[in-house]
């Protein structure tokens, strides 16, 4: 079953478009890549699923529910999660503060929409993903004074506490060094093991043909290859888009 | 026909006005970034430059008017501009949107204080019109005046002159490269600040011509009225988006036929009483409306910032200690002061209360409110209207109103604090069945109605924060979608709205209750003649009443007792979620945080906060004026200072209210009784008096304003220090030094001025002894490491300190293990 189903959709910035008649679909318990080069439009897809970005045309299906029109916290609370590019953090409060209110906002939207469902207290809960993403040394600490790297993890830890069914994950592994990397990768791969699915735009081609089950490949606003790993590796127009073609 | 002739007429050249004015707006934000809000008191002061030319019998004066004109114009405007630029402006590139909007609302109150200053003598100053009144011809049976056709003439010339500057000359199109890309701009030779100043230039000189020519159509010359009328001009520049020059051009025409139509359909105000001062409204209205339908940035987070802010939390202990510290020290203050200075104490640290209500809305939640006393003075009317102005047919009435308004309020805010469905109804209930309780019980309201009673009650000050925080909230409904400047813009509109419709209404409203009584219920004068006497409040037993120092503890308590209540918020998961709201909405919304309700929430709690302090602050005064204190540019300038303290914290709040409410006041006495004790310096004393009870407030924002955390982190820092344990010593001197003084003083052995100087000498000396002293105890930070041994010797003490920070072993010790090995 798929988790996100991309339909036809289209982005235009004045008379540039952005997003071209972009449809796919990230199937449920998956790492799903998309690649491309820069200004591919990979971020701009991100916003659009998230709601961030309004569609000129097209659809978005999260989880069978048609959400085009629907605002970005309403989207949050079907079990969509995202981290930013750029990172979105909140300066003002500390690492576990960052992590806790996300985790204050879920609980006080699900018991607000009649979801009694709450099974864990946030301090329990807290613990647990503070423990997976390795930020326990930090917690104390403003987000503004760790590096680039373990901001990255908070970033991914907020959004673990919202209990998301589908990640989206804009390179997070930038400003990573390459054991960060590593390690990131191992946890991806259990959090997918956990349930959740992964929508991962990185540049590290190492990490995407690492962890990825499948990949989307983004050029100048428009689709040009998806398949394995394998597949894309050794797919032509891919390596036209990336190192230039030869004509 | 005559009169759609006279009226289009009037309607256009006004318009013409607005159109000119907003242009320079315009061209200004484009190239700078920078919404210039003195923009209307630039165009107010050099019209008052060209009356003292053009119109003064006594200095300068009689000048023939196209030389005073091309003086103003191209000397005086410019230079205001290009200095503006230089010296204020240019540093605010990468500040954030709070200092960008305080600063140019410091150099606004500066021209204001200046003017106030330079034209300070109540003359009436009246220029004439063009070729005098009587120059006119006619179309049909209308009349136009020479100088309306100037006016239009004029518009139309400098829109063309304009428009061929950005799009044909090199220096033009230079200046819009600026908007889209300056690093651009000069990697490719351009010379943006040469733009910039251009701009800023050309932005004073079209204020000026707008100020000029806008001046006879008010008959005298008035600072305030002035610097509103080009204000107006503002509703333009956000309809052309503050870029389309074209578009603002349209703008400020249409504007000027609204106005004019209005007043021929209404008979200048005079056929709806209720609206008779619209007219005057109509511009902030369609500012307002234009804010609230233009289309919206999408959500971004927070940009990167050249400085960065940031708040310390104080924990619920030390709030409380500080609480009870402010409150001893004010009781301290309260046996030595004469009633008048407690009188300016009480003033301060009241403006600090309704200051609470933006560090809660700006500091704590990132939104801004440029109506702060607004709301405070809605709810100084409420209050007033409460306990002493209305006629209430029976009690049910208002308990009924009163009801309702807590149900509302409840509604609005309960739910942020994570109360939902079952829980957040039974919450409501139990605060209504609480005001019910109030109103019915506590202050005997029931029966025959409560009016005319000698005090205010306590309970009026709950229905003050209820109504306003109701305001608050209808306010704030429209406008959720908007942030920043916009946002800033539209409760600016409303402050204006609220000083003409609210402070200038004289009529009476009579409010039915359904199913309560037989038609009006209550009958209220909301302003009835310009003033107000507000009545102390009388409660908990204690007669405020006339004992000046009673309100001062009052006003003190109430001060530390919100802050507590802030302390907690911000510590909370409400708190939390407002920090997160400021630093990333994006972020929020998709953490699944409807934004739309913790922001309404946040207004009506701010609201509801600033009511309450403005009723206290409105019973410290005895009464209010419609132009006094709650009016727009008050406010500003409260919040200017505000920000100037720390908006952020809760102490910044203090300081911004003692510093508007107290201490320039203070300061002024102080160099005005040296004026009056040494007569042969009058001049220089009166002068540096004037300078601190005209420009004080204004020059406080320009210099201060650009620190986003405030002087309030600065003071703390400097007194941290103290709580070391080596400085413990120096803390006890200064205590007990304070004491003695304090002591002293109210023994009669010596004046109030004396302590002043004996204690402020101590409270500043105290913190700069201890930094002294912790020079020689401490390895000095400043020397930087890596240039030890370049810049700086490498004695052997320097040696031993980088040994000890490094838990190395001291040359001694190595020695010894080295020398003797056991």
């Amino acid at each position: 079953m798929s988790q996100l189903t991309i339909n036809n959709v289209t982005v235009r910035f004045g008379g540039h478009t952005a997003l071209n008649n972009v449809s796919m679909t990230v199937e449920s318990g998956t790492i799903t890549g998309l690649i491309g080069p820069n200004g591919a439009g990979k971020t701009t897809l991100f916003n659009v699923v998230s709601g961030l970005q309004r569609a000129d045309e097209g659809e978005v299906i999260l989880n069978g529910e048609i959400v085009t029109n629907k605002a970005p916290y309403k989207r949050a609370r079907c079990g969509l999660g995202r981290t930013f590019q750029r990172l979105e953090l909140f300066p003002s409060l500390t690492v576990e503060e960052n992590i806790r209110v996300s985790g204050e906002i879920r609980n006080q939207w699900a018991s607000n929409d009649g979801n009694r469902n709450i099974q864990k207290s946030i301090d329990q809960k807290m613990e647990e993903i503070i423990t997976l993403t390795g930020l326990a040394d930090s917690a104390d600490y403003h987000v503004a004074e760790i590096p680039t790297g373990k901001a990255r993890l908070v970033e991914l830890a907020r959004t673990l506490m919202q209990d998301p069914k589908l990640i989206l994950l804009d390179e997070p592994a930038s400003g990573q060094n390459d054991l960060e990397t590593a390690e990131f990768g191992y946890l991806l791969q259990k959090l997918t093991n956990e349930g959740i699915t992964i929508f991962l735009v990185e540049h590290d081609m190492s990490l995407v043909m690492s962890v990825c089950d499948h990949v989307h490949v983004l050029d100048f606003g428009s689709i040009i290859a998806d398949g394995s790993t394998n597949e894309i590796q050794t797919n032509k127009r891919v390596i036209d888009a990336y190192l230039g073609s030869d004509q | 026909m005559t009169e759609l002739v006279t009226f289009t007429v009037v309607g256009l050249a006004i318009g013409s006005i607005y159109s000119i004015a907003s242009a320079g707006l315009v061209v200004t934000y484009t190239t700078s970034g920078i919404f210039n809000f003195a923009h209307g008191a630039i165009g107010m002061f050099t019209a008052f430059i060209y009356w003292q030319l053009r119109w003064d019998a006594g200095w300068g004066g009689q000048w023939p008017a196209p030389i005073a004109m091309l003086f103003v114009l191209f000397i005086v405007a410019p230079l205001i501009g290009i200095f503006l630029q230089l010296i204020v402006m240019r540093g605010l590139e990468g500040t954030n949107e709070t200092t960008k909007l305080v600063i140019p609302i410091a150099v606004m109150l500066a021209f204001i204080g200046a003017t106030n200053w330079i034209w300070q003598d109540l003359e009436s100053r009246i220029p004439e019109p063009f070729f005098g009144r009587q120059s006119k011809w006619s179309i049909g049976d209308a009349y136009i005046t020479t100088h309306q056709t100037i006016v239009v003439v004029t518009a139309l010339a400098l829109a063309l002159l304009l428009k061929f500057l950005l799009t044909k000359t090199r220096i033009g199109i230079t200046m819009r490269a600026v908007v889209d890309n300056r690093e651009l701009v000069q990697l490719n030779g351009g010379k943006p600040d040469r733009a910039a100043l251009l701009s800023w230039g050309i932005g004073s000189m079209m204020a000026a011509v707008a100020g000029i020519l806008i001046s006879p159509l008010l008959g005298s010359l008035n600072v305030l009225a002035l610097t509103l009328l080009v204000v107006n001009a503002y509703a333009a520049a956000i309809f052309g988006r503050l870029k389309n020059l074209p578009l603002t051009f349209a703008g400020g025409l249409a504007i000027g036929l609204s106005v004019s139509y209005w007043n021929w359909l209404s008979g200048t105000g005079r056929k709806w009483p209720w609206l008779s001062e619209l007219r005057s409204a109509i511009p902030v209205v369609i500012l307002f409306a234009i804010l609230i339908v233009l289309p919206q940035d999408r959500l971004r987070g927070s940009s990167i910032m050249k400085y960065r802010e940031s708040f310390k939390v104080p924990s619920i202990k030390s709030a409380i200690m500080w609480g009870m510290v402010l409150i001893t020290v004010i009781s301290a203050f309260t046996l030595m002061l004469e009633s008048k200075w407690e009188f300016s104490l009480a003033k301060g640290i009241s403006f600090g209360v309704i200051g609470l209500s933006m560090v809660l809305l700006t500091g704590y939640a990132g939104e801004i409110n440029l109506a702060p006393l607004a709301f405070a003075g809605i709810g100084a009317i409420s209050a007033y209207q409460f306990d002493v102005g209305s006629g209430v047919e029976t009690g049910v009435g208002f308990a009924t109103l009163a009801v309702l308004l807590a149900v509302f309020f409840g509604y609005l805010v309960f739910p942020a604090f994570g109360l939902a469905r079952s829980r957040l109804w039974i919450s409501i209930s139990i605060f209504a069945f609480i005001v019910l309780g109030l109103v019915t019980l506590f202050d005997g309201t029931s029966g025959t109605g409560i009016a005319s009673r000698e005090s205010m009650s306590f309970t009026g000050l709950i229905v003050a924060a209820l109504i306003a925080g109701a305001v608050g909230a209808v306010v704030a409904l429209p406008a959720l979608r908007l942030r920043g400047l916009y946002l800033g813009l539209a409760t600016f509109a409303f402050a204006i709205f609220v000083d003409k419709m609210v402070y200038k209404q004289r009529q009476t409203l009579s409010l039915d209750i359904p199913f309560v009584g037989d038609g009006e219920d209550i009958t209220f004068n909301i302003f009835n003649n310009g003033a107000l006497n507000i009545p102390r409040p009388g409660f908990f037993g204690i007669d405020f009443r006339q004992n000046q120092s009673a309100m001062l503890i009052l006003l003190a308590t109430t001060f530390s007792l919100i802050a507590l209540a802030l302390v907690a918020i911000r510590r909370s998961t409400y708190g939390r979620q407002l920090s997160a709201m400021k630093d990333s909405p994006a972020a929020c919304a998709t953490l699944g945080l409807n934004m739309l309700k913790l922001k309404l929430s946040v207004f009506t709690l701010a609201a509801a906060i600033a009511g309450f302090g403005g009723a206290l602050h409105a019973a410290n005064l005895r009464a209010i004026q419609e132009d006094a204190p709650f009016t727009v540019f008050e406010g500003l300038a409260l919040f200017m200072l505000t920000v100037v303290g720390g908006i952020g914290y809760i102490s910044g709040a203090l300081i911004g209210g003692l510093l508007y409410g107290t201490a320039f006041l203070v300061m002024g006495d102080f160099w005005g009784k040296l004026a009056t004790d040494w007569a042969s310096f009058e001049w220089f004393f009166t002068a540096i008096h004037d300078f601190f009870i005209f420009l004080g407030p204004a020059m406080a924002g320009i210099g201060l304003g650009r620190n986003p955390n405030g002087i309030a982190a600065q003071i703390f820092d400097g007194f941290r220090i103290l709580r070391e344990e080596h400085n413990k010593v120096i803390l006890s001197v200064g205590l007990l030094a304070s004491t003695s003084y304090w002591a002293l003083r109210i023994a009669g052995v010596i004046d109030g001025w004396t302590f002043l100087l004996l204690f402020t000498p101590t409270l500043i000396l105290c913190p700069l002894i201890a930094e002294a002293r912790n020079k020689d105890f401490k390895f000095e930070k400043e020397n930087q490491l890596e240039l030890i041994g370049i810049e700086q010797a490498f004695t052997d003490e320097i040696v031993e300190s980088i040994e000890r920070e490094l838990n190395f072993p001291t040359s001694e010790e190595r020695f010894n293990k080295e020398g003797n090995p056991s």
